[in-house]
C-alpha cells in the first residue's frame, strides 16, 4: 500500500482573487512504503507547498491526498493533526528545534500533543543515540552546530515511529561533509526501518543519491525517474 | 515558563511592567482599604448616636454638661453622655490632610453598651474610674508615639516650636488597644476630670478662667431608645432643650461618608494600572506569538492542534501575570509598610494591606494574564500552519 498518495492535486494561493498564485497544479505521485525520494526544484517550483499538501498542513485547492489509505479531503483539522502527528514526521531546514527545550525534549516535544509517554524518555535517548546524539542530550539548540541540531531534529520526526518523514531542505544550511553525513543518516533509518523519506531540495546533487527523484517545475511534475543508487558513502556524493 | 527564562531581557520587562501596574494597585488599593476602613468606621459610630453641640457657636466648642439633664428628660432619649475631643499632637493635622487626627478622648464607659463600636485591650488593661494620670492608647498612635505599657507619656504632644505656654502633663500608659482599622485606633483615651482639666487649657485665656472644669464637655451623644428615629429625636432636642444644637445622623454621617468619593478615585488609579499592565503583558504576547510564528508551525507539524499551542500561550501569559502580580504585591506592601513607617512620625499612616486586597489584585492579575494569553491565543488560531511552517 502507498504510504501517501495525490492524486490531481493544485493549490492556489488567493484563490479568486487578484494576484492570485498557482502553486501547484495537477499533480498525481504515490510514494510507496520504505522508499527514498527526493523532490527537485528550483526555487517557486511547488516543492515546499507539495511538502506542506503531503504533511497535511494545507488542503489543496483541489484533488485528494491519501495518507495510509485514507482519504484526507473529509478529515477535521483536528484529525488532520491527529493523523499528521501519528503518522508523519517533519525535519526542516533550519530552526528546527524549540530553543528554550533540550535536545532530549524537543525529541520528546511531539509527545506533548496527547500521545501515550510510557517509555518515552528511553526511546527519545534510544533515538538520539541512534543519530549519534546520545552525548548531547542535555544540550539546548544553541549549543549545537546546525548538523547536531538536524541530527536531533531526525530523531525527533522518528519518535512516534511514523510511516513517512518529509524534510525541507534539511541539508541546506550545512556544509557538504554534514550534508553527506545527514543524507546518509536518513538512508541508514530508511534502510534499516520501513519509513519512507520524502526529501525537499534544490540540490540535484542531493536529489540523485535517492531511489527515486520527482523534479519540480513550476508547480507540475516534470519528471519521475527511479534511480539506481549505491549506499551513501560519507562525502562520496558529490 | 521555560520560555520565560530564555527571554531574560523580554521577561523581565514584560514582569516589570505588570509588577508596575500591580504595585500602583495595591498601593491605591491600600489606601482605599485604610480610609474604608475609618470612614465605615466613623459612620458606623455617628449612624448610631446625635452629636450635640452648643447652640450659641461657642467659639471655644464647649458645651456644659448641665444640659446633660434637660436631654435626658426628652422623651424617646435612651442616655445622653458627655464626650470630651482634644488634638492630642496639635500642630501635626494641619500637615496632613489625610487620615484621622490623633485625638484625646474621653467617652463615657456606659457608652460601650450603646455605641456600634467596641474596643478591646491587646495590652494592659481599660481605664478605671476615678483614677487620673492614666492612659489608654490606641493601636496606632501607640505605634506613632513608639509607647507600651508602662511608659509615660505628656498630653497632649507638645509640637515644636510651641508657644512658651503650652500646658501638658505627664500620663502613664496602662493600656493599648487591640486594632480596629478606624477611629479608635488613633485616640488617647483619658478619664473625665483630665479629660476636662485639658479641655479647659485648651480655651482661650480669656474664656478658660470663667468656666467651671467640671461641667465641660466638648459635645454631648445622645443615644435613642430602640426603634426611635433618630433625625427626628436631633430635632426634638433642638427645639425643645434651649441652648444646644443637635446634628442629625443622617446630616453627620454624609459629612463623614467621603469612601464613595475616595473608592471612585481609587477604582480609576486601579482600572488604570489594570489597563497599563494589561497593555504590557498583552502587547508582549501578541508579540511573542509574531515573533515565534515558526515554532507555531513547527508544533503544528508535530501535530499540536491550534489550541494546544493557544494553551501555551494562555499558561504562559498568565504565569508572567501571575510572577509579575506576585512581585508588584511584595513591592507594594513593602513601600506601604516602608512608607507608613516613615510617615508615622507625622500622623500619615495611611496604607492598610488586606487579605482582601491580596485575593483582588492577584485575581485581577490573573485576569490580565488570562486575558492577554486568550488575545495570543486568538492570533494563534489565526495563523496559517502553511505560512507559519514557511517563517521556520
Amino acid at each position: 500500500m502507498a504510504a501517501i498518495e495525490v492524486s490531481g492535486l493544485a493549490k492556489t494561493y488567493r484563490h479568486g482573487q487578484p494576484g492570485a498564485v498557482r502553486a501547484l497544479q495537477d499533480v498525481t505521485l504515490s510514494i510507496q512504503a520504505g522508499e527514498f525520494v527526493s523532490l527537485v526544484g528550483r526555487t517557486g517550483s511547488g516543492k515546499t507547498t507539495l511538502l506542506h499538501c503531503l504533511g497535511l498542513l494545507v488542503r489543496p485547492t483541489s484533488g485528494t491526498v491519501k495518507v495510509d489509505g485514507v482519504d484526507t479531503a473529509s478529515l477535521t483539522d483536528g484529525q488532520r493533526a491527529e493523523l499528521r502527528g501519528r503518522r508523519i514526521g517533519f525535519v526542516f531546514q533550519d530552526r528546527n528545534l524549540v530553543p528554550g527545550l533540550t535536545a532530549l525534549e524537543n525529541v520528546l516535544l511531539p509527545l506533548r500533543y496527547g500521545w501515550p509517554r510510557r517509555g518515552a524518555r528511553a526511546r527519545a535517548r534510544e533515538l538520539l543515540d541512534q543519530v549519534g546524539m546520545a552525548d548531547h542530550a542535555d544540550d539546548r539548540p544553541l549549543q549545537l552546530t546546525p548538523g547536531q541540531a538536524q541530527r536531533v531534529a531526525i530523531a525527533r520526526a522518528l519518535m512516534k515511529s511514523p510511516s513517512l518523514i518529509l524534510a525541507d531542505e534539511p541539508t541546506g544550511e550545512v556544509d557538504d561533509e554534514t550534508s553527506d553525513e545527514l543524507l546518509y543518516l536518513m538512508q541508514q533509518v530508511n534502510r534499516t526501518s520501513d519509513v519512507s523519506f520524502v526529501i525537499a531540495t534544490d540540490d540535484p546533487d542531493v536529489g540523485s543519491c535517492m531511489d527515486r527523484m520527482v523534479r519540480m517545475s513550476e508547480g507540475r511534475v516534470a519528471s519521475d525517474q527511479r534511480l539506481r543508487t549505491e549506499r551513501i558513502r560519507l562525502s562520496g556524493i558529490r | 515558563m521555560r520560555g520565560v527564562v530564555e527571554r531574560k531581557l523580554r521577561s523581565a520587562l514584560t514582569i516589570g511592567g505588570v509588577a508596575a501596574g500591580i504595585l500602583a494597585l495595591t498601593l491605591s488599593g491600600a489606601m482605599a482599604e485604610h480610609f474604608g476602613a475609618q470612614f465605615d468606621g466613623g459612620v458606623r459610630y455617628y449612624r448610631a448616636a446625635i452629636q450635640v453641640a452648643d447652640d450659641a457657636g461657642s467659639t471655644a466648642g464647649v458645651v456644659s454638661t448641665t444640659r446633660i439633664d434637660q436631654i435626658q428628660r426628652v422623651p424617646g432619649v435612651a442616655i445622653a453622655l458627655p464626650t470630651i475631643q482634644l488634638l492630642a499632637r496639635p500642630g501635626t493635622t494641619s500637615v496632613v490632610p489625610l487620615g484621622l487626627p490623633d485625638t484625646i478622648v474621653y467617652a463615657d464607659p456606659r457608652e460601650a453598651k450603646y455605641s456600634g463600636l467596641t474596643t478591646h485591650v491587646a495590652q494592659g488593661r481599660q481605664l478605671q474610674a476615678n483614677r487620673q494620670g492614666e492612659v489608654v492608647l490606641g493601636a496606632d498612635l501607640a505605634q506613632e508615639l513608639g509607647a507600651k505599657v508602662g511608659d509615660t507619656l505628656d498630653l497632649p504632644v507638645k509640637p515644636r516650636g510651641a508657644n512658651p505656654d503650652f500646658v501638658n502633663h505627664p500620663f502613664k500608659v496602662v493600656g493599648v488597644l487591640r486594632r480596629t482599622g478606624t477611629l479608635p485606633d488613633a485616640t488617647a483615651s483619658i478619664g473625665l476630670l483630665d479629660a476636662q482639666m485639658l479641655l479647659q487649657e485648651s480655651l482661650p485665656a480669656s474664656f478658660r478662667d470663667r468656666v467651671d472644669p467640671s461641667s465641660l464637655a466638648s459635645g454631648i451623644t445622645v443615644y435613642g431608645k430602640p426603634g426611635v428615629n433618630l433625625d427626628a429625636l436631633a430635632d426634638k432636642i433642638s427645639s425643645t432643650v434651649p441652648g444646644v444644637a443637635a446634628t442629625r445622623p443622617t446630616d453627620y454621617v454624609r459629612g463623614w461618608d467621603q469612601s464613595g468619593k475616595f473608592g471612585a478615585a481609587t477604582i480609576t488609579v486601579e482600572v488604570l494600572a489594570l489597563l497599563f499592565g494589561a497593555l504590557v503583558i498583552g502587547s508582549a504576547m501578541q508579540l511573542a506569538v509574531v515573533e515565534r510564528a515558526g515554532e507555531v508551525g513547527l508544533k503544528m507539524a508535530l501535530g499540536a492542534r491550534a489550541w494546544h499551542v493557544a494553551a501555551e500561550y494562555v499558561v504562559e501569559a498568565t504565569g508572567i501575570a501571575l510572577l509579575g502580580g506576585a512581585l508588584g504585591l511584595a513591592l507594594g506592601f513593602g513601600l506601604a509598610q516602608l512608607l507608613d513607617l516613615a510617615g508615622r512620625s507625622i500622623g500619615m499612616d495611611i496604607f492598610l494591606v488586606t487579605g482582601r486586597l491580596v485575593r483582588i489584585a492577584l485575581a485581577l492579575t490573573v485576569l490580565v494574564g488570562l486575558a492577554a494569553g486568550t488575545a495570543a491565543a486568538l492570533r494563534v488560531f489565526r495563523t496559517d500552519p502553511d505560512v507559519a511552517m514557511r517563517m521556520i
